[in-house]
């Protein structure tokens, strides 16, 4: 029964044992071969067992040092992690820092097409000739290229794609305020 | 209070006899706070103990005394880790298992090597017996020590999963939960490898008793 069933299931199988002959056997088999097992004689360490294990302590002494407590792992374990991510940081602003100073992409959007024929635009007193001239002679779809270029533009992110005319007007006034 | 006192005054002299009425956990507290003797008294509460679990385990005496030695070398460098929310009885006697399971491991995968190694030590006492004397009439001490031998040899016949759990409960007295724990089980399978290894003992040593 092991001092494990309840006492209603102790009775139970208590009066099973009473009417069925083949489980009272069984019982019986049983519990006689655990007296046997028990009556076995307990061995006891041998005379030179203290001596030895206390040699392998005294050996363990020297040539073991302490493992740290739980608290200093803990520590260890911080550290390392927070020393992965300062390196992991370190390494991603280096790369971001590299692509800032990558000079800007020229970008060529199609071969150059022959420039359409087009009247001289009248003067304006203002406007320095060179600047109207070089303006009128670039082929329309190369306007966005020559606007990402002009200094002071951020090259790495261009602007939306703007009407034709547009992109002339705004280097214009680029040419004009320098 | 006492527990307290330990570790207060750590280098205090204690009694071994005031050491002997600790609880485990209170001479693992001891033996941290480095008062002498309290590994030691927890090496004697132990030693025997683990020596006939590991033995009736692994069923050679020379073997294991060794894997004692072993599990309080490991008891004794591991001890600063021991959670001791929990039964340090529960903790060594898993070690002790463990390094029993390593050991039947082993011979199962050099049985030459081990069987040589056992054999190499024997005295001739230490055979068992192979031819019985039929002149002779056997007296009491005799058939104690032949009925002792056959009961060692059932116990070894039994599978080792079953063996370790049939001996921690019937030998060592250790309780369901307990073995469960030891042994990485289930409480469910420590009650059906109980109730298998005590059929099966039965089996063997019923026809001689």
């Amino acid at each position: 029964m092991d001092g494990y069933l309840s006492d209603e299931a102790q009775r139970t199988c208590r009066a099973h044992l009473d009417e069925c002959q083949t489980c009272t056997c069984h019982d019986v088999q049983i519990r006689r071969s655990l007296l046997a097992l028990q009556a076995l004689p307990r061995i006891e360490p041998s005379t030179g067992f203290h001596d030895r294990l206390y040699e392998r302590l005294s050996r363990e002494a020297v040539h073991y040092s302490p493992v740290p407590s739980r608290h200093v792992r803990w520590g260890i374990a911080t550290a390392i992690v927070a020393a992965s991510v300062a390196l992991l940081l370190a390494a991603s602003s280096r790369s971001r820092q590299t692509e800032a100073l990558r000079p800007a992409p020229v970008m060529a959007y199609a071969p150059a097409r022959p420039a359409p024929e087009r009247p001289a635009p009248e003067r304006s007193a203002n406007i320095p000739a060179a600047n109207v001239s070089s303006v009128t002679e670039a082929p329309a779809f190369r306007s966005r290229a020559r606007f990402e270029a002009l200094p002071g533009q951020n090259a790495a992110r261009p602007g939306p794609l703007l009407p034709q005319g547009t992109a002339v007007r705004l280097q214009m006034v680029s040419y004009i305020g320098q | 209070m006492r527990q307290a006192a330990l570790k207060v005054q750590p280098l205090k002299p204690v009694k071994r006899v005031e050491l002997q009425q600790l609880d485990d956990n209170q001479l693992v507290t001891a033996h941290l706070a480095d008062t002498p003797l309290a590994f030691d008294v927890l090496v004697e509460r132990y030693q025997t103990r683990l020596l006939n679990f590991v033995y009736r385990t692994v069923g050679d005496r020379e073997r294991a005394e060794d894997l004692v030695q072993e599990v309080f070398v490991r008891v004794h460098r591991h001890l600063a880790r021991f959670d001791q929310s929990k039964k340090f009885s529960t903790w060594i006697y898993t070690i002790a298992s463990n390094l029993a399971k390593n050991e039947l491991r082993n011979r199962a995968r050099n049985p030459l090597v081990y069987f040589q190694t056992m054999t190499s030590g024997w005295e001739d006492e230490d055979r068992p017996l192979e031819f019985e004397d039929p002149s002779a009439r056997p007296d009491d001490a005799f058939e104690r020590r032949h009925l002792r031998e056959l009961v060692d040899a059932a116990v070894r016949r039994l599978p080792s999963h079953h063996r370790q759990v049939f001996v921690l409960r019937e030998l060592e007295g250790r309780s369901y939960e307990e073995i469960a724990e030891v042994t990485s089980c289930n409480l469910g399978t420590v009650k059906s490898r109980l109730n298998r290894a005590r059929a099966a003992f039965a089996e063997i040593i019923g026809p001689v008793l």
